[in-house]
């Protein structure tokens, strides 16, 4: 199954987290506000009561007179949704606002002087209002019960057109927001992913072969995968051309000993003479062979090398050639700072290891001594190999050193082991240096820098 | 000696056992790991000779089972990888020796000897029982520092006996080292060939290096010599 894309992913996380905010923010502001609708209702009913406190006449017997010419005009018209009451406590007198003629409010509370209600409520007719009761006494002597619950009630219209505009507001806001922060967000994704897909670009350029790397500069964290590709894309086009060379090498250098083979047989040698010269000429392309392939198969740079474990690496090249050399008894030691590793191919470093430490238990008496070592704060790996044998002629070490000779061609008693070490400290761009050892034989040491390390 | 040999490319096994052979040893030979395998845990050997790259058992798994079962025959690998890591896994499965592909017959015997040697116990070729001194790559043999002329198949058998100094040696592992498989073991050319080897080794009777134990077989009876 193909997987999300970026794009997609973030988008989707932003939107999620985008909808739960804006949700969230709206509910409260829509609480807030209509927290605030309500309270200014209260407040304007709640001055309507203590105005017909202010004007309402009470009669020695209790009963209640509104004087002509109530100063709250809308009390008397019912379109403009405000009803009044006032209702003595024990039911006997009440009077109602001309708006409410002829039903007064069902089911009013009876309050206590000073006491007071705010709440939804509905008219005789079923119409939903807030409405305002406040309980009032008064103080007239000649009534043994003189408590009054005042009732001023307005219509939800004015409620539910405030909080409707105010939401309608609220939804198109919210909904603006959140295409600005999505565009947003989209235009910078674009802008983020765009180094990768330069990337991706210019690799499919690389495949075509119209371009040899990826060029820069790429954000800092991208710059790791772009060196890596191009470390990669160098080590594979090196390894392309060692196959080749090692190939065009191989196929030259088995030229002539067939040659001699081939003029041999189509001679006049006798079955006697030609024994000799095959052999001679079959040890000759062995050599070659066997010489061509190692050079082939060294991965040499090859950049996202994992760590290998060098001092064990030694270890077991030595229990190794111990066993083989059983007979000589070689008493060997590795030096090498414990859990010391370096990143290479571990093929070649054993390739390396096993042809130098081959060599010392071949030629020491008795004696071999590997150090193992990390340089320049382990962007380098020194290997020297010791051994109490006869040590290396100082003209063969210059001649195995010297740079494009062929190891193929000979180096008499040295095989081409010490060749191929040659040859594989070049393609890593090391050092190899000869010198005696304190042992009494040779000391080879090799400088390995670390494949990637600058 | 007697040698299992497991090579799959067949003319390279021919030309292998045949040059064996023509020296004196006993060769059986498999051309897969598993009849390698399977020969090896039944019959005794002296030493294996295996190549790593078989097709249906790998050379090392070969060798990683026989130890598993605890034959402790040496053993020499034949690789055509000169890859260390190759030469290493064989040796960590319990291989002793390598060569590698490709190699010289005179080479592959004198590895072989030598395996074989050490395998008895000899760091040196040359073997002393006080008096009596063998030389086993050149082959002679020597009783206070006289030469003697032994045949090929007494030298074998001597030798044999004198690898395993102080241990009783059957009649029929006798015939089986010295001989190939389908031999006919009725034969007394053990008993002969035994007689001879006194006669020539010990003409006075003084030295008896070798001793019959009625129904058991024969011990090499001199006392090693440290080396």
């Amino acid at each position: 199954m193909r997987r999300l894309s970026l794009t997609a992913r973030l988008i989707l996380g932003a939107g999620l987290v985008l909808t739960l905010v804006l949700s969230l923010t709206a509910y409260v502001l829509d609480a807030v506000f209509r927290d605030s609708v309500e309270e200014a209702i209260l407040d304007r009913l709640r001055s309507h009561v203590w105005t017909l406190i202010a004007v309402a006449e009470i009669g020695e017997d209790g009963s209640i007179r509104m004087p002509k010419g109530l100063p709250e005009a809308p009390f008397y018209q019912a379109e403009f949704g405000l009803y009044a009451q006032i209702e003595s406590n024990d039911g006997r007198h009440r009077w109602i606002s001309p708006s409410l003629e002829p039903h007064p409010i069902p089911n009013t509370p009876r309050l206590a002087a000073t006491q007071e209600v705010f709440q939804r409520h509905r008219l005789a007719d079923g119409q939903p209002v807030y409405l305002y009761s406040f309980g009032v006494s008064w103080g007239l002597a000649s009534l043994h019960h003189d408590l009054y619950t005042v009732s001023v009630a307005e219509d939800l219209s004015y409620y539910q057109e405030q909080v409707g505009r105010f939401r309608r507001y609220l939804l198109a806001w919210m909904l603006a927001v959140a295409g600005i922060l999505l565009t947003v967000q989209g235009l910078i994704l674009r802008w983020s992913l765009r180094p990768l897909r330069r990337a991706a670009k210019e690799l499919e350029a690389v495949q075509e072969g119209r371009q040899t790397r990826l060029q820069g500069p790429y954000p800092r964290e991208l710059e790791p995968l772009t060196d890596n590709l191009n470390g990669l894309i160098r080590f594979t086009r090196d390894n392309l051309r060692r196959y080749r060379n090692a190939l065009a090498d191989l196929a030259h250098s088995l030229n002539t000993p067939l040659a001699v083979l081939r003029a041999a047989v189509e001679g006049k040698a006798s079955d006697k003479e030609l024994r000799p010269l095959v052999a001679e000429q079959v040890e000759r392309m062995s050599q070659i062979v066997g010489y061509q392939l190692n050079r082939a198969a060294t991965a040499g740079r090859a950049p996202l090398n994992k760590p290998v474990p060098v001092c064990s690496l030694a270890e077991r090249l030595g229990r190794t050639l111990a066993k083989v050399h059983q007979d000589k008894g070689v008493e060997w030691v590795v030096r090498c700072p414990p859990g010391f590793t370096f990143a290479a191919d571990e093929g070649d470093l054993m390739e390396l290891l096993g042809n130098l430490m081959e060599n010392a238990f071949k030629w020491c008496r008795k004696q071999v001594r590997v150090t193992l070592e990390p340089l320049a704060a382990g962007n380098a790996l020194l290997i020297r190999v010791e051994d109490d044998g006869p040590g290396i002629p100082r003209e063969a070490r210059e001649r195995i050193t010297r740079r494009g000779q062929r190891a193929d061609q000979g180096t008499p008693g040295f095989g081409i082991g010490l060749a191929m070490v040659a040859e594989m400290v070049v393609a890593y761009g090391g050092t190899l240096d000869f010198d005696d050892s304190d042992l009494g034989g040779a000391r080879v040491q090799v400088v390995l820098p670390r494949p990637g390390a600058a | 000696m007697r040698i299992l040999l497991i090579e799959d490319e067949d003319e390279l096994r021919e030309q292998i056992a045949e040059a064996l052979e023509g020296r004196g040893e006993v060769v059986e030979t498999a051309a897969t790991g598993e009849e390698g395998l399977y020969l090896g845990s039944e019959y005794p050997f002296d030493v294996a000779v295996v190549d790593l790259g078989l097709p249906d058992l790998e050379g090392q798994e070969v060798i990683r089972r026989w130890r598993e079962q605890g034959r402790d025959f040496p053993i020499l690998i034949l690789t055509a990888r000169a890859r260390w890591q190759d030469k290493v896994a064989g040796l960590e499965a319990g291989a002793d020796d390598y060569l590698v592909k490709p190699f010289h017959m005179e080479e592959l015997q004198a590895r072989l000897r030598a395996l074989v040697r050490r395998a008895a116990g000899w760091s040196q070729p040359v073997w002393r029982f006080g008096p009596l001194v063998m030389d086993t790559s050149a082959q002679t043999v020597q009783v206070d520092g006289r030469p003697v002329e032994l045949t090929a198949f007494e030298y074998k058998l001597l030798h044999h006996l004198a690898r395993n100094a102080g241990q009783v040696v059957s009649k029929l592992e006798l015939t089986e080292h010295l001989y190939a498989q389908d031999y006919d073991r009725d034969s007394n050319v053990i008993e002969v060939l035994i007689g001879r080897l006194r006669r020539k080794l010990d003409p006075e009777g003084t030295l008896k290096p070798i001793e019959t134990l009625r129904g058991r077989g024969y011990r090499f009876a001199l006392p090693r010599d440290e080396g």
